[in-house]
């Protein structure tokens, strides 16, 4: 069962900036998917159709079957975005309270809001920091933050525009625990960035996008190969004819 | 970050627990009741705001520090009321004529805003901007024709900005003056530079910050906050807030 359907998506921005054209793609329930691409290929303009943010002048996107222009809400309940800028997604005045936004959005009852959000914070290792203003935490709390305000409202796939971006690699071993932690769940998981190194050992399928098309769509292994064509740098270990390993090892 | 520096600081007192409703009818009462006090009245006032200070273990040695300028203002107001206000001067002959009803009056005056100000800086940092929210919209319902819940959220988005515009100048400045801004000699110009590049992102990050907030199904159908309970202590600070008032207009 495929949550995302998209058939022929374009679109333009406001000042006649073509930004995709013609996207033709779905996604199955459950899946581990990577949408790389060069700066500027396309990929967080995509991602803002998947709930609504941004409309298709052209074409069609549907998640769970439902299409996004005629219910938004269902939308963005479904899939959960976590946005490439961590600090201008910050919401509350504490750590809780931003992870509380969204669940106070869906009108939920106090106590289904407070689970929710307990669970959350803990699954990112919050917890402690509960009663803190998010805008002292460390680059990597915001992010786990991010993620944890996102997560509050139990989407079905959440979406995560260059998550690594500004981590030490400590940083970079947390999110992608949760992140890889989440999949097992059997959350859909779609992650962009434009350095395939850190995720590529845990992906099902890797997508690339130049100038708004999509290059190249396929299993991780084989579609890293052509990488390089495409304005996207082949981790080392395949240059040399090996696999990627996990981060996480 | 000295936007910091008078934010919320949780603890576990008295005040912290305070209905919020209480604090702020309290604060209102209060700015009231100081407008028409006179001197005694004034000296009470801030005698109680800072034994408030001191039972709320705020880091009161900081906030004087980052009110140093604040200082100035107020001295200023007490000098300049001091000589334009005609009256008998209190030191024999000086070129600066320094009245004595005019001193008072600054004196009077100045008092007045420091003990509103120390009361607004209580008030902040012991009350979440949430629950002052939640609060204003509480005052904001029976009010016809004014959309409390987006009223509220807007003040509350307003509160969450005020640190982040303040630390945006600050970078600003600072990747300014790396680049030899000092240098220039025209302020005009200088404000220009530091102006329009912090206006822009302020623009640029409110408008992701709106995208963010409706990626999160941001709408007028919210869960109301916390349910609202006054306790047997929230009505006698409230009896308190109005004890102090009355003493306040009675002493003069
Ligand atoms: N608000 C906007 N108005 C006009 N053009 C835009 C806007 N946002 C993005 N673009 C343009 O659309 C194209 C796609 O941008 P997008 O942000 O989707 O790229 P990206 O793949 O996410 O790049 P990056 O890796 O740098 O984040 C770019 O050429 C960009 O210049
Ligand atoms: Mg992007």
């Amino acid at each position: 069962m495929d949550i995302v359907e998209i058939t022929g998506l374009t679109h333009r921005y406001p000042d006649g900036h073509p930004s995709l054209a013609g996207i033709d793609l779905t996604i199955a329930r459950g899946s581990f998917v990577i949408l790389a691409g060069a700066n500027g290929a396309g990929k967080s303009t995509l991602l803002k159709h998947l709930n609504g943010l941004l409309l298709p002048d052209k074409g069609e996107v549907r998640i769970g079957g439902v299409p996004v222009r005629k219910d938004p809400l269902h939308a963005r309940r479904t899939v959960g975005m976590v946005f490439q800028d961590a600090d201008s997604q910050i919401v509350g005045e504490t750590v809780w309270d931003d992870a509380a936004f969204g669940p106070e959005n869906l009108n939920w009852t106090a106590e289904r809001i407070q689970d929710s959000v307990e669970a959350a914070l803990a699954t990112v290792g919050l917890g402690d920091l509960r009663d803190r203003s998010p805008h002292l935490l460390s680059g990597g709390e915001k992010r786990r933050l991010a993620i944890a305000g996102v997560l509050a409202m139990r989407p079905d796939v959440i979406v995560l525009d260059e998550p690594f971006a500004n981590l030490d690699y400590e940083g970079v071993r947390q999110v992608l625990t949760h992140i890889v932690t989440l999949h097992a769940d059997g959350v859909t998981i779609i992650v962009c960035v434009h350095d395939l190194e850190k995720v590529l050992a845990h992906a099902q399928r890797l997508i690339i996008l130049q100038q708004g098309r999509i290059a190249a769509d396929g299993a991780p292994e084989e579609v890293v190969r052509k990488a390089e064509a495409f304005g996207v740098r082949m981790p080392a270990a395949c240059r040399l004819g090996g696999k990627v390993e996990s981060w996480l090892r | 970050m000295a936007a910091v520096a008078f934010g919320y600081h949780h603890a576990a007192t008295w005040l912290h627990g305070l209905d919020v409703r209480v604090k702020l009818a309290a604060m209102v009462l209060l700015s009231m009741a100081s407008l028409r006090a006179g001197g005694a009245a004034i000296v009470l006032a801030i005698s109680v705001a800072l034994l408030l200070l001191r039972h709320v273990r705020q880091p009161v040695a900081r906030w004087l520090v980052s009110l140093r300028w604040y200082a100035v203002l107020l001295a200023g107001i007490v000098l300049v009321r001091a000589l334009t206000t005609p009256g008998e001067p209190l030191f024999g002959m000086s070129r600066w004529p320094l009245s004595g009803p005019g001193m008072e009056e600054g004196l009077l005056l100045a008092g007045r805003l420091l003990f509103v100000t120390l009361f607004g800086l209580l008030l902040a940092a012991t009350t979440r901007p949430s629950q002052i929210r939640s609060a204003v919209e509480w005052y904001l319902r029976p009010v016809p024709f004014v959309p409390h819940r987006q009223a509220a959220t807007m003040i509350g988005l307003l509160v969450r900005f005020i640190p982040v515009i303040l630390t945006q100048a600050t970078e600003q400045g600072e990747a300014l003056r790396a680049r030899a801004i000092d240098n220039r000699r025209n302020p005009l110009r200088r404000t220009v530079f530091l102006c329009m590049p912090l206006l822009r992102r302020t623009f640029v990050t409110a408008d992701r910050l709106a995208l963010a907030m409706e990626a999160r199904c941001y709408g007028s159908q919210r869960s109301t906050g916390h349910p609202w309970r006054m306790t047997v202590r929230d009505w006698s600070a409230l009896a308190g807030a109005g004890g102090l008032c009355l003493t306040m207009l009675a002493i003069g």
